[in-house]
């Protein structure tokens, strides 16, 4: 008896379009069992539909671990980054300049997030406000405490610009 | 009796420490894990650890940053002002918990350090020997 398989879009092998012998068919038909065979044994999946599936599934995975890897090193400094920061710290310490006395009136003790301009965070702890506006450019993290200001020597000579 | 195995670092024209650097979201530096950077201890310094501006910010200092600058005076009686963040530093050889610092790094860029410094503070937490003639700076 003389078979005809019909094309399928997802299985490009098991489509002769042609009229076969039934010996090119049996020999069809182990070659296809064999890829089966292998198919289960790499993917778990007999199914070369299923198969592409996962195949595209994991494919986007990597996609996406590779644009958000892209996202981190197109978040770190070198050129134009350092302008940024100047201009979040120049912003943020305006801000901490403006409210400094109300800072230390009303959150004495406490732990501040300063970022974008603006308060992000008060905590009673450092890990309490550590993670706010992790996104922005530049933060002041402190606690609200009258401390003496650091002083020191340094004696290394400055490198001159 | 067995010597027991000696920690020590190069003291060439100045002493030495290996260390690494780690800011608070876990950045670490050099990249290379179980690898410590040799930086130059200098007396002269009081604070724990002074970073050029380059690498205060490729870390991500600056987001670790208190608002109040630090004031040093240099030896020419001039001020010098640094940026403080909270960071930690590590003694790889030395295999001990990280130690909370105060990283500076100079405010005005054309007071930049050049390179990494330790300073006094931060090695008063140890006994370590300068030892010339051989020519290394080892733990006691």
């Amino acid at each position: 008896m003389i078979e005809r398989e019909t094309a399928d879009i997802f299985t490009p092998w098991s489509a002769p379009t042609a009229i076969h012998d039934v010996s090119t068919l049996i020999q069809e038909k182990k070659w296809r069992n064999k890829i089966n065979e292998t198919l289960l044994e790499r993917w778990g999946e007999p199914d070369p539909r299923n198969v592409l599936q996962k195949i595209i599934t994991q494919h986007k995975e990597r996609l996406r671990k590779i644009v958000s890897m892209y996202r981190i090193c197109e978040a770190r400094p070198p050129i134009n980054k350092i302008e940024f920061i100047n201009e979040e710290r120049e912003e943020n310490f305006g801000f901490y300049n403006r409210y400094k006395t109300k800072l230390y009136k009303e959150y004495a003790g406490k732990y501040v997030v300063i970022a974008k301009g603006e308060i992000q965070a008060i905590g009673k702890s450092f890990d309490d406000v550590k993670d706010a506006a992790l996104d922005a450019n530049h933060r002041f993290i402190f606690k609200v405490e009258s401390k003496k200001k650091v002083r020191g020597r340094f004696r290394w000579p400055m490198k001159k610009k | 009796m067995a010597d027991e195995e000696e920690i020590s670092w190069p003291y060439t024209d100045t002493p030495y420490l290996g260390i690494r650097l780690k800011t608070g979201d876990g950045e670490e530096h050099p990249l290379e894990l179980d690898n410590e950077e040799l930086v130059m201890i200098d007396t002269g310094y009081d604070g724990e650890i002074v970073l050029p501006n380059s690498l205060y910010t490729d870390l991500g200092f600056n987001m670790w940053e208190e608002p109040e600058l630090d004031e040093f005076g240099l030896a020419d009686g001039r001020p010098i002002y640094f940026k403080a963040a909270q960071g930690y530093l590590l003694i790889p050889k030395l295999h001990l918990a990280p130690f909370s610092v105060r990283i500076h790094t100079a405010d005005d860029k054309k007071q930049d350090t050049g390179e990494i410094m330790i300073g006094v503070k931060f090695i008063r937490r140890f006994k370590l020997l300068l030892d010339g003639p051989a020519a290394k700076v080892r733990v006691l």
